[in-house]
């Protein structure tokens, strides 16, 4: 059994979500989705510790899966951590996705993916 | 060049980009699709050493198909990966295609100055339907055909208000043509002398030398712990943040090993249509 801490993996692009997956792989059980609404289903279902989110997604977008997970009845999965990583980059957007409680806001086009890995371990509370 | 030249600089170029005799000059690269043109995001961009065969920087492209490295001297290939598309391209397989020039296919080439900046734009090939491309044409309504119509028309119209005004001196000379003659000659020799502005910003210490290694860091005002972009300054001082016309704040920190960062700065800025930051620090 695989007792590491589970990252849920929401990215449409095919190759940026293997990109991620290569460098998260070797510290944490991931699983992956490529729409909205299969991360709702993936994170209800499987309850990851946390959800690092791209924000424009086919079905429904990666605000309105935050508002999901954030109003789901049971704490174990409406708390669940999430670090936001999109190339939506304006103030409004940054504030709306902070007014639902993210741990974390990443810019794609700003951002290594190294820093998002630090602040990952960061925000799990595991040692590099 | 002192941040009073440059702001000069800034303010003499948009209005040249108003009377239509200079296009916003883009430093940087742009990813797009070679049928609809249109710039892609999310695509990985790596820059990649051609003699250690090393990825040297990578970089993801942002809505408007964007890239940009600053790299030092030397021979290098880029590589970029987007699901979907095809690289190189064989659809704008020449040097320009008729919205973008400085096309570039996956060759190698030689870098010669200190913090050049890699500019070429890549054409990828659509192998199938991109759900993030469809959508993002509601997000970011930005398209290179609109820029090149717009640009084109106010140059336009600036010609064609300059042969009106030669016409009517030859038919009707009078003292107002000559002054309104004299001032659209006067704008197209400032348009050449002027230069472009500069693309990047530079920190320097008080004593002039500069400030490599320390890192740069930039927020919307009042949100400093959501950092929007960072770069590390060079060992010539310049640093390379581009960003979206607004308000900011500025940070530049030192970064201690096995220590907190220091902050030694702290600025209000705003960045221009240019969308980089191309001022002088001192810290």
């Amino acid at each position: 059994m695989d007792d590491r801490k589970k990252i849920l993996l929401v990215e449409d692009d095919e190759d940026l979500r293997r990109s991620l997956k290569d460098k998260l792989f070797r510290s944490y059980e991931i699983l992956e989705a490529s729409d909205g609404e299969q991360a709702v289903t993936l994170c209800v279902d499987r309850k990851p510790d946390l959800v690092l989110l791209d924000l424009l997604l086919p079905k429904i977008d990666g605000f309105k899966v935050l508002e999901r997970i954030r109003q789901y009845p049971d704490a174990g999965i409406s708390q669940t951590k999430v670090v936001v990583l999109s190339n939506l980059w304006s103030q409004k957007d940054i504030l709306q996705a902070k007014g639902l409680k993210i741990d974390e806001y990443f810019v794609k086009a700003h951002t290594k993916i190294r820093d998002v890995i630090l602040r990952i371990d960061e925000v799990l509370e595991v040692s590099a | 060049m002192s941040n009073f030249f440059i702001q000069i600089n800034i303010i003499l170029n948009r209005i040249f980009a108003i009377l239509g005799l200079r296009r916003k000059d883009d430093r940087w690269g742009i990813v797009y699709d070679s049928v609809s043109k249109q710039p892609l995001d999310p695509v990985i961009v790596k820059l990649i050493n051609a003699v250690t065969g090393r990825v040297v920087q990578s970089c993801v492209t942002d809505l408007a198909g964007r890239f940009n490295f600053l790299a030092y001297p030397g021979k290098f290939k880029i590589l970029v990966k987007k699901s979907n598309y095809k690289f190189p391209s064989e659809i704008s397989a020449g040097d320009q295609d008729e919205v973008f020039k400085n096309l570039y296919h996956g060759e190698f080439f030689e870098l010669a100055g200190d913090s050049d900046v890699i500019d070429f734009n890549i054409p990828m090939d659509p192998e199938r339907r991109d759900w993030n491309q469809k959508a993002k044409t509601f997000v970011a309504p930005f398209h290179p055909y609109a820029e090149n119509f717009f640009y084109g028309l106010v140059a336009l119209l600036f010609w064609v208000a300059l042969i009106f005004d030669v016409a009517t001196l030859y038919a009707l000379p009078t003292q107002f043509g000559y002054e309104v003659l004299g001032f659209y000659f006067f704008c197209l020799v400032l348009s050449w002398a002027v230069p472009t502005p500069r693309f990047w910003g530079r920190v320097t210490h008080k004593d002039g030398q500069s400030a490599a290694g320390l890192l740069v860091e930039v927020s919307y005002p009042g949100m400093s712990t959501m950092i929007l972009a960072k770069a590390e300054v060079l060992e010539d001082g310049k640093f390379f943040l581009r960003l979206l016309p607004g308000k900011y704040e500025l940070r530049i920190k030192q970064l201690p090993k096995e220590a907190p960062p220091e902050l030694l700065l702290n600025k209000k800025i705003r960045v221009g249509y240019e969308q980089v930051i191309n001022r002088n620090f001192v810290v």
